[in-house]
This record gives C-alpha cells, structure tokens and sequence, in this order.
C-alpha cells in the first residue's frame, strides 16, 4: 500500500497531463473542429477565417477556463483550510455574487467608460467586502452552519441587489444579462478579458498559495500553529486579499461560477493526505481541469445555445453538496 | 338572485362588444411598440388614447414626435384599464399577462402577429384599419408601400448578389421569415441567415459567423455604441480582423424593429449603407 504522501508527485503530474490534452481539446471544438497546430503557425498573424477564431476566439476561451477554474479551485482550498470548515467555497459563501454586484456596477454606472480596470477593481471591491463582512460576521468560532447562513443571506442580497441594478438601468439589454452575471459563461470573451483579468488572478493565487505553510499549522488547532510561530492575523488577511482579487476579477469577466470551489478540493483532499497545504497547488490544477471539461461540455451538448457555465457546475456541485452534509452529520453523530 | 348575477355579468361583458358593433372605438390603447405605431398612423385625431412608453423613445420610434401629445403607459393591467378603453391593441407575444388579465376584466382586446414580410405589414395594416373604421386611411396607406415596393424593385436575381447578415447583441442574428429577411432580399443581397439555414431571430455564436464570413455585416448602431455587456460582443477583436470597414454596415434599428408601412424605407438606406461602405 502507497502512502498518499509518495503519490502526490504523480497526482500533480497526472492533472497537469489531463489540463494539457483539455485545453488543446478546447481549442479544437468548437461549431467545427479545427486542427489546434494551426495556432501554432498563425499566432499574432491570423489571415484564414479558422486561424481568427483559434487566436481571437478559443485562446482566450481555454486561457480564461484555466486561470479562472484554477482560481476557484485555490480559493476553495484555502478558504475550507483557513475556517476549518469544509464547506467554504466562493460561490457558496456568496463571494461570487458580491463580486458580480460590483461588475453590474461598475459597467451601469459608466465606470468602465472612464477606464478598463475599473470592471475587475469594482468586482475585486464587491468580493472584499463579502469576505470581510463574512470574517466580522463568524469571528473566531467558525461555526459551519453559521458562515453557510451568512453566505446564503449574502448571496441572496447580492443577486438582488444585481437584478435590482440591472432592472432599473435605462440600458435595453442590462435586463437580460442576469443569467449571465448569475450563471456565468465564457463564450465569446476575448483576449481583452484575459489582459482584463490575468493580472489580478495571478497575484490572487500567489497570495493563496503563499498561505500554504500556515494552513499546514492551523490543522493542528489554533493553540499549535500560533506557538510555530504562525501569525493568524496576517494569513487571515492574506486569504481574505487574495481571495478577494483572485475571485473578483474572475467573476469580472465570466460571471458568478459557483461549486468549483466545493467539489475540487474534496475529490482531490483524499489523494493528498490530510496536508492543506499540499491541496493548494492540486486544487489549483484540478480546479483548471473541471472548468475546461465543463466548459468543452457546453460547447459540446449545446453549440449555438450559449448554456451557461454556472448551470453545469450546479448540476454537478449541488447534489454532491448534499452528499456532503449527509456525510458530515453521519461523521460528527 | 345567483341567476339575475349571471344574467348582469354576461350583459357587462357583452356590453363593450355592442359598443364596437354599434360604430368604430373612441378610446384606444396602444400597449406595443408596432401597435403604436400602426394606430398613430390610422387614428383619428382623438381616438388614440394612450401608447406605450416605447413609442415615445426616439431611439427605437420613428413616432416619437406624435406620441409626445398621447398618454404613455407601461403595459400594466391596472393603468390600462385605468384609462377606460373601449378597444386595447396588443402584440402576440408581449405583455401576456396583462392581455389575459385585461381580456377577464371584459375588454375589448385586438392581438397582433409580428410582421414576417411586407405583406404580413399589408395585412395587418388593414386590419388595423378595420378596427378603427378607418378602411380607407389604411388601403391609401397599403398602396403608398406597394408602389414604393415597386419602385425599389431589384429586376436581376443574379444567384451571386452579395451576402449581408445582421449582428446584434448577445450574437443575436435573423434567418428565414423575418421582416429583416424580406427587406435584405428587396434590397438586392443575399440573407446570411436565409443561407445558413437560421429560421427567426437566434443566436449565432461569433465562431459560427466568422466561419459563415458574409459579404456584408450589418450592425445596428444603437447596438454598436452600447456600453452593456451584451454589446460587448460587437466591438470583439475577431470581428475587426474578419470585417473591416469596408464590409461594415450600419443601420439604423428603428425602421427595422417593426412592421408598419414605414420599413420601407429601409430598403434604399440599406443600399445606400452598403454603398457608402464598399467605397471606404
């Protein structure tokens, strides 16, 4: 019998073997297949209609779905890591939807007419508020049931507050973006969204995965970690920052994706040990893996509807959630 | 007692049907946009009460002028009925709700088809013309369009016309038995959704029409200028590699957007647009 320990190199390799193949996948379907070599001799010079929609198109497509997949992956990691409760995750805790409320903002507002960065820096805004409203919220307790109420109530205020914003806009189709800003999608975005974006998620995820050593010392209670020489503090804010950057500026561009964050880190936690620390990088990567083969899944059973990323991430995340609760009361009776 | 209720229920609701058949509707409301304009069109001076908030927008009306003396509502049940219409004239497929509630409340309500051709807009001109005895106001109308039509006439069907398509927000685009359809055909181009297969407004993903690569892509420019994320779409980097200026054309939604005599007009200024584009 191998100990989770020696398989950990082997897990990362195998999940960067599987992010590979599905981001060449993802650049190859589409409306027709197209050979994703192509990509390769047409890169910065595209002339032929299908060399135009692998650069402009499917690239930014499969670089979103990674970045941003592996963002949620992470962020769930280090938030059930943090408060000790496994069933933090953006989107649950409505970190996503407060995210969401500040892009509605930011572009209703006329914001993102001024400059750019305006849409991810007001996302990045929304999400920092939720994640520090939810802190003053549980406090030092981190009772389960508690930050799940809080999220709930959250989520639901925010998503309000989204709609709200949306319905009154004198715009004629910010009325029709609430599936978007809910369900979140990645058609159709360009490279603009990867420039738009990519900065934040990549200081985001270097902030969650510095957070590592610390998660590891948390796991043997706040008393042990503290007399290592590990400041709660300063990971709180370091989790709380980069949460909010990392997760804000993915829901900037693809709207509110929820249950990534839930299902990757558990599926995997099995694999690596019951290290938090070693979750992070194999969230991460697992976290990019189910956001492309969701998103290559939408594109598959649905090519001209447009069917939303949040619905697939759902299907799949709601269920396994109630599994999850079942499972917890099995274990805590 | 329960049956004398009945007997004055059935009489009420009777009651405004007698007043059509007696002579021609004094109080209309108007609660759609192409409605709106059809009855501004026919109505006597007066008979027109009220329009939708739509109308009155410039952006989207090519009435906006004549709606500013009428009243303006919002397709509620309760302002409508408010305003004691003898006849309410509505679109098939909008404001549902209030057209049910309206018709159990005992009103006279008129539902009309989205025009798909110039003779969807022939015909519900007419009609339109029955309902407010104005027969003739109408058929004056109907002939103006047709002999406009024909004089807009394109003689060659040359199998190699152009390809011009539309592209709208949310990578919304028309196909077969639309208005857009018949008014791209009378121009003299080819329809990309016609040609692709499209039947009525749907979404074609941009992938799907950089692929389809039409001769001409017509954006409405109250779309392109949008700053929602539904518009975002229009200003997508694919799309300045695949269409330059040259095969961008614009057009202006409001001659579009509804089927009254006034579409005609599209016709030239669509050919107009797409000359103006070729020559950049």
């Amino acid at each position: 019998m191998t100990s989770p320990s020696s398989l950990y190199p082997a897990l990362l390799g195998t999940l960067s073997f599987l992010l590979v193949g599905l981001f060449v996948l993802s650049l190859g379907i589409g409306q027709v297949w197209i050979d994703p070599t192509l990509l390769w001799f047409s890169i910065g010079e595209p002339s032929s209609a299908e060399a135009i929609i692998l650069n402009e198109i499917r690239l930014p497509r499969a670089v979103l779905a990674v970045m941003i997949g592996a963002i949620l992956g992470l962020s769930g990691a280090v938030l059930q890591g943090f408060l000790r409760n496994p069933l933090a995750e953006p989107g649950l805790l409505g970190i996503s939807a407060t995210a969401s409320l500040g892009a509605v903002l930011a572009i209703y507002s006329g914001l993102t007419a001024f400059h750019a960065y305006a849409l991810p820096l007001s996302a990045l805004v929304g999400a920092f508020l939720a994640v520090f409203l939810l802190q003053a919220l549980v406090g030092r307790t981190g009772d389960i049931l508690t930050i799940i109420l809080a999220g709930v109530a959250l989520s639901s205020l925010s998503a309000a507050l989204t709609s709200l914003i949306l319905n009154m806009s004198t715009n004629p189709f910010a009325a029709l973006e609430i599936v978007f800003w809910m369900m979140g999608s990645l058609a159709d975005r360009s490279l603009v969204h990867v420039f738009l974006a990519g900065p934040f998620i990549l200081v985001g995820g270097a902030l969650l995965l510095f957070t590592a050593r610390a998660l590891d010392a948390l796991s043997l209670g706040a008393d042990v970690a503290q007399s290592l020489g590990v400041s709660l503090q300063r990971t709180r804010t370091i989790t709380i920052l980069g949460t909010a950057i990392g997760v804000g500026a993915a829901t900037a561009v693809a709207g509110a994706i929820g249950f990534v964050g839930l299902i990757v880190p558990h599926v995997l936690r099995p694999l690596v040990g019951q290290k938090p620390g070693r979750l992070l990088p194999a969230s991460a990567l697992g976290g990019a893996v189910f956001l492309l083969a969701a998103d290559i899944f939408v594109r598959v059973i649905m090519p001209e509807r447009d069917l939303k990323l949040g619905v697939v991430t759902a299907i799949l995340g709601a269920p396994f959630f109630l599994w999850l609760l079942v499972s917890l009361r099995r274990r805590s009776s | 007692m329960h049956g004398l209720k009945t007997i004055v229920t059935v009489l009420a609701m009777m009651l405004p049907a007698v007043g059509i058949a007696a002579g021609t509707p004094d109080r209309v409301v108007s609660v759609n946009l192409c409605t709106d304009q059809l009855a501004m069109l026919l109505g006597r001076p007066g008979q027109l009460v009220s329009v939708s908030h739509l109308s009155a927008d410039e952006t989207i009306s090519l009435m906006s002028a004549e709606a500013v003396g009428l009243r303006i509502n919002h397709g509620l049940a309760e302002e409508i009925f408010r305003l004691e219409p003898d006849l309410v004239v509505a679109g098939k497929y909008t404001t549902r709700a209030t057209v049910n509630l309206l018709k159990r409340l005992g009103k006279h309500v008129e539902e009309f088809g989205p025009a798909r051709s110039f003779e969807d807009i022939a015909e519900n001109t007419r009609r339109m013309g029955d309902l407010l005895g104005e027969e003739e106001a109408a058929e004056r109308l109907v002939e103006q369009m047709h002999l406009e039509l024909m004089r807009l006439r394109d003689e060659g069907k040359d199998p190699n016309r152009p390809v011009l398509g539309s592209f709208g927000t949310n990578s919304y685009t028309s196909g077969a038995e639309t208005l857009e359809n018949d008014i791209v055909g009378k121009a003299g181009f080819r329809h990309l959704g016609d040609e692709i297969g499209i039947r009525g407004t749907t979404r074609l993903p941009l992938e799907a029409l950089v692929l389809a690569n039409p001769d001409y892509l017509m954006i409405w420019d109250r779309h392109r200028t949008n700053k929602s994320r539904s518009a975002s779409v229009l200003s997508h980097p694919a799309l300045d590699a695949r269409f330059g200026e040259e095969r961008r054309v614009s057009a202006d939604t409001r001659y579009w957007i509804c089927g009254t005599p006034l579409a005609v007009d599209a016709i030239q200024r669509l050919r107009d647009a797409v000359r103006g584009s070729s020559a950049k």
